[in-house]
């Protein structure tokens, strides 16, 4: 029993020690993830929990009709690899559609997908 | 209650007991299943739970006492393709009855191979295929662990339901798990000698196969925030997976055909690199147990810990 509580503890311990090892789950968005927003927002950006390889990370925006809106390349913020953002055209009031798919700095690999409305 | 009975009721409770082997997190599009404590879920990962801990009460009858078991077991599961996974379990086991010496040892290991057969990420469902082996022989006959070998071939499955088009109902997922555990050896003859009529006598227990089936209901706080909502959940609370586990096993021979097996409630929190689990352990019958029992587990995803070592498959590509 003591054997199985130190290890437990050693395996613990070694967790509490920042660590980049990990899948990138989102944390947060803005626009706010199911949110109704006005005005039109410029950009769309996630922030995750992991840092993200920027050549294999990305986000599209669509409309509900399944049109991309967003515009350029998606990029991982060069101040903190934990943002990644993309820019979108002028949003008309509508429901649109994020999709994203990241690596983290590990290797692996998440996607997702929610939305948001412009009033 | 004859000793026999005894042993035949703490038999039953340490078989439910060990079903709390269960590993593999996983994700299919955009949902994360967590590893479930009583069901083993769909998943093949490297994993590590250690330990798990289960205590529940067995209801006396007769002259003998009601019992306390505790369990502490560790399982490690390890990749072996991306789809292929063999895992190892061992449990040990105290057995305390009211107002007497408590019992305790190692009880038999347990060695699984878990295919995953189909991986739809749109659909956000998974099946896989596997076979679990207690080694008979293993653990220790005090605390009843079996004499000969047994194997349970089992099907598992995953659905969320993020594709369903009700908001409050996207977050939940669906896992379970039927199997038929089937011992090596039909029967165990054992002799002893009665002092009072100066004779030999002989005792037959059967081994009947036993239908093996369980599922989980699982509310993702995670998905909820991530793909439908944001409600603004802050810590742990984010991070939080309400489930319902629920693990009978069903006699298929035999006198006795009632099931047995219990409703867990309770939590999961899953981190980015470990989750902790606490349930309560809910007997659905007299059979089953009495009161409520506890269910807790640490549990590390080593496919995250040690993502370029022991945390990946042997062969192929990381997931």
């Amino acid at each position: 029993m003591k054997a199985v509580i130190g290890i437990v503890t050693a395996l613990a311990l070694s967790l509490v020690a920042p660590s980049a090892w990990a899948h990138a789950s989102l944390q947060r968005a803005e626009p706010k993830v199911g949110s109704e927003v006005s005005p039109p927002p410029q950009k769309v950006q996630l922030w995750f929990t992991e840092a993200l390889e920027p050549a294999l990370s990305k986000i599209e925006v669509k409309t509900a009709a399944g049109k991309l809106v967003s515009t350029g390349q998606s990029d991982v913020a060069s101040d903190d690899r934990h943002r990644l953002q993309v820019g979108v055209g002028s949003l008309p009031p509508g429901l649109y559609r994020v999709e994203w798919s990241v690596v983290s700095v590990d290797g692996h690999k998440t996607s997702g997908n929610f939305t948001f409305t412009v009033k | 209650m004859s000793r026999s009975l005894f042993v035949a009721g703490a038999a039953g409770l340490s078989a439910l007991l060990c079903a709390a082997g269960a590993l593999a997190h996983g994700t299919a599009g955009n949902r994360f299943f967590v590893a479930s404590m009583l069901v083993e879920d769909p998943f093949v990962a490297d994993e590590l739970a250690l330990p798990t801990i289960s205590s529940m009460r067995e209801r006396g009858g007769g002259d003998e006492p009601g019992s306390r078991e505790t369990e502490i077991s560790v399982e490690w599961a390890k990749t072996i393709t991306p789809s292929f996974a063999i895992s190892f379990e061992q449990a040990y086991s105290i057995v305390k009855p009211k107002g007497e010496k408590s019992v305790r040892g190692f009880g038999n290991l347990e060695v699984g191979f878990k295919y995953q057969v189909v991986k739809d990420p749109a659909a956000e469902f998974v099946l896989s295929f596997g076979v679990g082996f207690e080694v008979g022989g293993w653990g220790n006959k005090r605390v009843e662990a079996d004499s000969f070998w047994s194997a349970a071939p089992t099907v598992y499955f995953g659905k969320g339901l993020g594709d369903v088009g009700v908001d409050f109902l996207r977050p939940l997922a669906i896992t379970g798990a039927v199997g038929v555990n089937v011992p090596f050896k039909k029967r165990t003859s054992t002799t002893t000698f009665n002092p009072d009529k100066m004779e030999f006598e002989t005792e037959v227990e059967r081994h009947y196969k036993t239908l093996q089936w369980g599922m989980t209901l699982q509310y993702s706080l995670p998905y909820l925030q991530a793909n439908v909502r944001d409600i603004g959940l802050g810590a742990p609370f984010e991070r939080l997976v309400p489930i319902v586990e629920m693990a009978f096993e069903t006699p298929l021979g035999g006198p006795n055909r009632k099931t047995t097996g219990t409703i867990n409630p309770g939590f999961i929190w899953t981190g980015e690199q470990i989750q902790l689990g606490l349930e309560a352990q809910i007997p659905i019958n007299r059979e089953s147990g009495k009161g409520v029992g506890v269910l807790m587990q640490v549990h590390f995803y080593l496919d995250d810990i040690f993502p370029n070592s022991i945390g990946k498959p042997i062969f192929g590509a990381a997931k």
